[in-house]
């Protein structure tokens, strides 16, 4: 039995050393700008005093970006964001498909300035956009090469959504991160727009919209979601596997658009070697390779198994980027050669969605490359791809009120088959078809060993007094001491153990209170709310006997230590609140109470729902 | 006499209008956040090459309804959509290979997604269908719609929005929204139908509430930038829903009562 008596080693002690673990804590930070009410006071001295309403130039213009980043640019590894040197990796491109109002709105894309009062900075009655890098308007002409790059690019594979003109902020009010999101009109109609934000690190000299790739996963955020629906999320908890395949189909978007500008020395399969590979303490790249870049055999990846006797190894030092077993492993961030042991130990992030993601990046790099091989040239396979992706995410399942959560990576990779077959998205050759499918099936995506019925049980670790079950107090009544009392809120996870070889995957879990006093908290708290006593949530995974034993295979000093069950295998859990119920106990829960909890599982890769009963004593 | 020293101190502070006015350079620049609303607005303005089907400005406000609602795209003319059907009527229409998944004695999905153009009959698809096209593509949702009506478990009464369809090369998806008197339920409420590039139906996706109770009324004003909805505050067994204003500050939702001014929902839906 693992100790995990040690609250203060469980609580929030979630310290963000990657992208996604400064998303994850963003969730809970109120640090969102306001829109639209700032002072004209501290604006940059560039900006317009007006811009012109009607046309007043033509479609094209030209402006100084960085080829890709300012690594590939450069092409030099070794090239510091901190350096002063940065503006000699320039080049002079053609912006084309401007609307002709002096600024960089065009066709695809339209770009504003956080610098300007999220109105425009760049200006030009002649469509003269060649800012150096140390203006603050080379970051717009950056998001507009790169921008409308990749939308008409999607418009050629007739794959363009949504169809408008795309709203960019260059120099966004964010630190450390950009995103996609949408904003409401002075009508309440939602508008489309992405954040590209600023280094804290390196303020003075680089952003994220010097990072190319970053900017195109932002926008594919846009594009997915509207694929999907125009009404409905495609992501709906925080930490489910729609939001992962949103995040590796981003990834890899990004790195198809920059496959044809990566030069030597760099590999066109590592996604944003700048923004996440240096604005940060350590890496946080991520890519499409099928083992983490601190694994030996990396970038070769040779001991590559979705077998986990063979494909993962604690003294081996193996780990496989194959569903579901691999899921979770972060792709960047350690030396070459550490130990699995103790990227799990010092790893906090193994359910958050862009950890998860390189599954689906690896999976849809490889389709692409085979369709490389198969095609006239690298832009028709690359809009064959654009074109497949988009079509499948149309088909992918929206939520009911049987599942608030039904995208899984299973269920992508089944659409993408049957799309690849009914040549809806164009026509695919058999070779193609079945190379499709080798490879969906090699990633593990497709023929999962499945958990039998009958394989979930109570875990055994007991928390407090609490069997199989951590409630972690958000609003406690007296010590705060993982003990249930009357009046408290808090978060809760079940501990839920797997008696089968086969790792259980993206397990579904619907909890049902049996005591109307112990209710679930509203939507705000729980994404997968229903009523008061009844609530969704998703798990990542949990692990079968043949992971745990390979993982386990050598000395003390190589063991992972994780076992068969949730509290002990896929995170630390409870450091996590994005997979947590949150909870309120009545007042009339006097201590002596019993009441239960059912706990419906349902894995991706299950022949059932299994059923659990935990009982609860209030203390 | 006061109509001439009035009309003297007229034209002197003419006079320095213009020389105070004019003579300096003025910030023609509109207030940020009127410049955000005016290039939004542009924005959601169709281009000249758009799709038509996009982008999706509201229907028009309905003059007759007490809250000022949107006006529903409502139930259309009987013989443009057809009746309902039964499950094996609609199969035999529309593909007897499709799929369904049923919850609570209703269907909730139904799925014909990995079946091949030729696995659908000639009958079950259009002659001449194009999924680029809006105007197509909508009838024959409503069409689809008002046949499954029945299957998928939807009260006479329920009121549906249809939303300007996403229309694409291969396929057109169009969404009906749940609603009461013009205001769309949310979250849910929604029906999406997946068609083909025949005119053929590739998946109908449903997340209506049978059963919906209103809990209040809206007695506030409307705050600017942000849309009313029915807010869904529980989904099961009965759908109880709130009037609430919607609104979204850079990606973060936020969700009041529109009686009570209470936040119903506040959530960071960025995605990054």
């Amino acid at each position: 039995m693992a100790d995990l008596s040690r609250p203060s080693q469980l609580r929030f002690s979630f310290l963000p050393r990657s992208l996604g673990a400064l998303a994850a804590i963003a969730v809970f930070a109120s640090c969102a700008p306001k829109t639209g009410v700032k002072s004209t006071t501290g604006l940059a001295a560039y900006c317009p005093d007006s811009v012109s309403s009607s046309v007043i130039a033509g479609s094209t213009g030209s402006g100084k970006v960085f080829k890709l980043d300012p690594l590939v640019a450069s092409g030099n590894a070794s090239l510091s964001p901190g350096s002063s040197t940065l503006g000699n990796y320039t080049t002079t491109v053609t912006l084309p498909n401007l609307l002709g109002y002096g600024t960089l709105k065009g066709t695809y894309v339209d770009v504003i300035t956080d610098a300007c009062g999220e109105s425009y900075g760049a200006y030009s009655t002649t469509n003269d956009f060649r800012y150096e890098h140390g203006d603050g308007r080379f970051a717009e002409v950056m998001n507009y090469h790169y921008g409308n790059q990749f939308r008409s690019d999607l418009a050629s594979s007739s794959a363009l959504y949504p169809s408008g003109s795309f709203l960019m902020i260059a120099n966004c009010d964010v630190d450390d991160n950009a995103f996609y999101s949408q904003g409401t009109d002075s009508s309440g109609n939602l508008v489309d727009f992405v954040c590209m934000g600023r280094s804290t690190k390196y303020p003075d000299t680089t952003s994220f919209s010097e990072d190319g790739e970053v900017m195109m996963h932002e926008l594919q955020h846009g594009t997915t979601g509207h694929a999907y629906s125009s009404v409905n999320d495609f992501n709906v908890f925080d930490f489910d596997e729609a939001g992962a395949i949103n995040e590796g189909l981003s990834d890899f978007i990004g790195l198809i658009q920059g496959d044809s500008e990566v030069v030597s020395p760099f590999k066109n399969f590592e996604f944003s070697r700048w923004a996440l590979g240096l604005l940060f303490d350590s890496s946080a790249m991520r890519g499409a390779a099928k083992c983490p870049v601190w694994t030996a055999d990396y970038p070769t990846c040779s001991n590559y198994s979705k077998t986990p006797s063979s494909g993962f190894s604690a003294t081996g030092k193996r780990i496989s980027f194959a569903y579901p077993d691999g899921l979770g492993w972060p792709y960047a961030g350690y030396a070459s050669g550490k130990n699995p042991k103790d990227v799990w130990a010092s790893d906090l992030g193994f359910e958050e969605i862009h950890q998860t993601a390189p599954i689906v990046t690896g999976a849809m790099w490889e389709i692409y490359q085979s369709l490389v091989s198969s095609s006239a040239d690298s832009a028709t396979a690359r809009h064959r791809a654009q074109l497949l992706l988009m079509e499948t995410i149309k088909t992918l399942p929206q939520a009911n009120a049987s599942d608030p959560s039904p995208v899984t990576m299973p269920v992508l990779a089944t659409k993408l088959n049957a799309m690849a077959a009914t040549a809806t998205a164009g026509a695919f050759s058999g070779a193609e078809q079945t190379s499709i499918a080798n490879i969906l099936s090699a990633r593990g995506l497709t023929g999962l060993s499945s958990v039998g019925s009958g394989w979930a049980s109570v875990g055994s670790i007991t928390v407090a007094g609490h069997a199989g079950l951590f409630f972690n107090e958000t609003s406690a009544v007296g010590p705060a001491n993982n003990r249930m009392h009357a009046g408290e809120k808090g978060m809760i996870w079940f501990d839920i153990a797997n008696s089968s070889a086969n790792t259980a995957a993206a397990p579904l879990i619907k909890v049902t209170s049996s005591d109307s006093r112990v209710t679930f908290s509203g939507a705000s708290k729980n994404p997968g709310y229903v009523s008061p006593t009844v609530a969704f949530i998703r798990y990542g995974k949990i692990n079968g006997s043949n992971i745990v034993n390979a993982l386990n295979n050598g000395t003390a000093l190589d063991n992972v230590g994780i076992t068969n069950s949730y509290f002990n295998g896929v995170n630390l859990y409870g450091v996590n609140s994005q997979t947590a119920l949150y909870i309120e106990i009545g007042s009339g829960m006097t201590t002596g109470t019993t009441f239960n909890f059912t706990v419906q599982i349902t894995p991706a890769n299950g022949s059932g729902t299994e059923t659990l009963t935990y009982p609860v004593t209030m203390q | 006499m006061n109509q001439k020293l009035a009309l003297v101190l007229f034209a002197f502070a003419f006079i320095v209008a213009i020389v105070v006015g004019f003579g300096e350079k003025q910030d023609l620049r509109p207030a940020p956040a009127e410049f955000r609303a005016k290039f939004q607005e542009t924005l959601l303005k169709p281009l000249r090459h758009a799709d038509p089907a996009l982008p999706s400005n509201p229907p028009a406000r309905n003059p007759s309804s007490e809250h000022g609602d949107r006006r529903p795209a409502g139930a259309p003319p009987a013989e443009e959509t057809g009746e309902p059907l039964t499950r094996e009527a609609f199969v035999e229409k529309y593909g007897d290979r499709l799929r369904f998944e049923d919850y609570e004695n209703r269907v909730i999905r139904v799925d014909g997604s990995g079946i091949p153009a030729e696995g659908f009959a000639d009958t079950q698809k259009l002659d001449r269908f194009r999924p680029s096209d809006a105007t197509e593509a909508s009838a024959r949702a409503r069409e689809v719609f008002a046949n499954a009506r029945r299957l998928l478990g939807i009260p006479d009464e329920a009121e549906f929005i249809q939303h300007p369809p996403t229309t694409g090369e291969a396929t057109a998806q169009s969404i009906f929204q749940q609603s009461e008197n013009g205001i769309p339920l949310s979250p849910g409420g929604t029906v999406t139908i997946l068609l083909g590039p025949d005119g053929e139906v590739r998946s109908i996706e449903s997340s209506i509430y049978p059963k919906v109770e209103v809990a209040n009324q809206a007695s506030l004003e409307r705050p600017e930038a942000s849309r009313e909805i029915l807010y869904v505050t529980q989904s099961s067994p009965v759908a109880i829903v709130h009037h609430a204003y919607e609104t979204r500050d850079r990606g973060v939702q936020k969700v009041v009562d529109a009686q009570t001014g209470a936040v119903l929902l506040e959530r960071n839906r960025r995605v990054y």
